[in-house]
């Protein structure tokens, strides 16, 4: 031990040989005692300092923030606990949806199917593969929606749209067939019937045979 | 690290990684009044200090089911993660104007110790905000964290012998903004010059 490494201990750690290095504490304490009055200079330099640090005093924690660090550990918890439930319940209902507008049109006369078809995009678990889903995302959380597997509406709107065009031109159908089907048992097509606007309200929609009350 | 070195958190952290619920109060009792102690001394405000430790916890919460004991304690892992979020804050405010203090706070008649220890508290806290931040670094964690010279100097990438040079300088700077008396406290909470000081130093 040197003077120097004395005054360097002292200016760095203070004059308390608890804070001084352990493995040059007892160098420190000897040099000191076989130089009393330049160390005692030193150390009640320091001291003074020493006194003055442990005012700087941190007020103990609040109780509502020990909570509100606690909520987050137990959300981030049920966070990953909800997910996977959604996988294993994902595994357990896996039901694939309709492929194509083809697989509607097989049943035409079916509304629910469609119905059904748009509610399968919507589960979570259906509209993309699950190693496909990030397993931190969970329904009713402050997270971005495109994390959200059941919060994607361009899949559903999807279905919706290949849905009403094909119900569309099911109805486009039926509606010719029963019209190609009165047609050919009248054996003509009508002919429209012009009338004045006088008498027009003295005619049936069949038309042609005007009421006439004078020969009463 | 052998087995009389363990980790002291060790245990805690791997029933925290099976989302013990006890383990997280026991944690938090154990780590929370430092680490708040930590961030206020760093930053000199308590609300800022506050939104630390919680990310700070946060990062625990999220990292815990992988920690592996290893080299790092995880105490030195957590100052180091708390360091990055205090530091984060002080850049962000680096360049942002002052906030409207008084440069001098009017310490007032002081009738009883209950006051005079409370103005003390004040400049102390003062002139620790004033030092350059990598002095009030090295003193924080060496001081008040109790932090060997070994592990402050590991945590702040410098070697023992810098620390003790930063050291030094703190408290070389300390005393002469103490030295004074009383009503040449600087203000109360030293946040402006904390926001100021962040790389003035070497």
């Amino acid at each position: 031990m040197t003077a120097e490494r004395f005054r360097a201990i002292v200016d760095a750690y203070g004059a308390d040989p608890k804070r001084w290095p352990a493995h040059e504490r007892a160098a420190v304490e000897a040099w000191a005692a076989q130089h009393r009055a330049a160390a005692d200079a030193l150390l009640d330099e320091a001291a003074q300092l020493d006194a003055w640090l442990p005012h700087a005093m941190v007020a103990a924690p609040d109780p509502a923030l020990a909570r509100r660090i606690a909520s987050a550990a137990l959300d981030l918890a049920s966070d990953r606990a909800s997910d996977l439930a959604s996988d294993l319940a994902s595994d357990r209902a896996r039901d694939p949806a309709p492929d194509s507008a083809s697989d509607l049109a097989r049943d035409p006369a079916s509304g629910h199917r469609i119905a059904a078809a748009a509610k399968h995009a919507t589960r979570p678990g259906h509209d993309r593969p699950r190693h496909d889903r990030p397993r931190h995302d969970r329904p009713g959380r402050d997270r971005p929606n495109r994390d959200r597997p059941h919060m994607r509406p361009g899949r559903a709107r999807l279905w919706w749209s290949s849905a009403a065009f094909v119900g569309a031109g099911l109805a486009g159908g039926a509606a010719g067939a029963f019209a190609m089907s009165l047609l050919l048992l009248l054996g003509a097509p009508p002919t429209p019937t012009v009338t004045p606007p006088d008498t027009a309200s003295l005619t049936t929609s069949f038309g042609g045979m005007p009421a006439d009350w004078s020969g009463e | 690290m052998s087995e009389s070195e363990r980790d002291p958190d060790a245990d805690l952290i791997a029933q925290l990684g099976q989302r013990d619920p006890a383990a997280v109060r026991a944690l938090i009792a154990r780590k929370l009044p430092r680490l708040l102690a930590l961030a206020v001394r760093m930053l000199g405000d308590r609300m800022e200090a506050e939104d630390v430790a919680q990310e700070a916890f946060l990062r625990i919460w999220q990292h815990a089911p992988r920690w592996r004991e290893g080299e790092a304690r995880f105490d030195t892992w957590l100052h180091r993660v708390a360091l990055n979020l205090c530091y984060d804050r002080l850049r962000k405010h680096r360049d942002e104007p002052a906030d409207e203090l008084p440069e001098r706070a009017d310490p007032g008649p002081l009738p009883d110790a209950r006051l005079e220890a409370r103005s003390r508290e004040a400049r102390v806290q003062a002139a620790l905000a004033a030092l350059p931040v990598r002095q009030r670094e090295a003193l924080v964690l060496n001081y008040y964290q109790e932090l060997s010279n070994v592990e402050a100097a590991s945590l702040m990438g410098i070697t023992v012998d810098a620390l003790e040079s930063l050291l030094a300088r703190a408290r070389r700077n300390l005393r002469a903004q103490l030295a004074g008396p009383d009503e040449g406290a600087s203000h109360p909470t030293g946040r402006s010059n904390t926001r100021t000081r962040i790389s003035d130093d070497s």
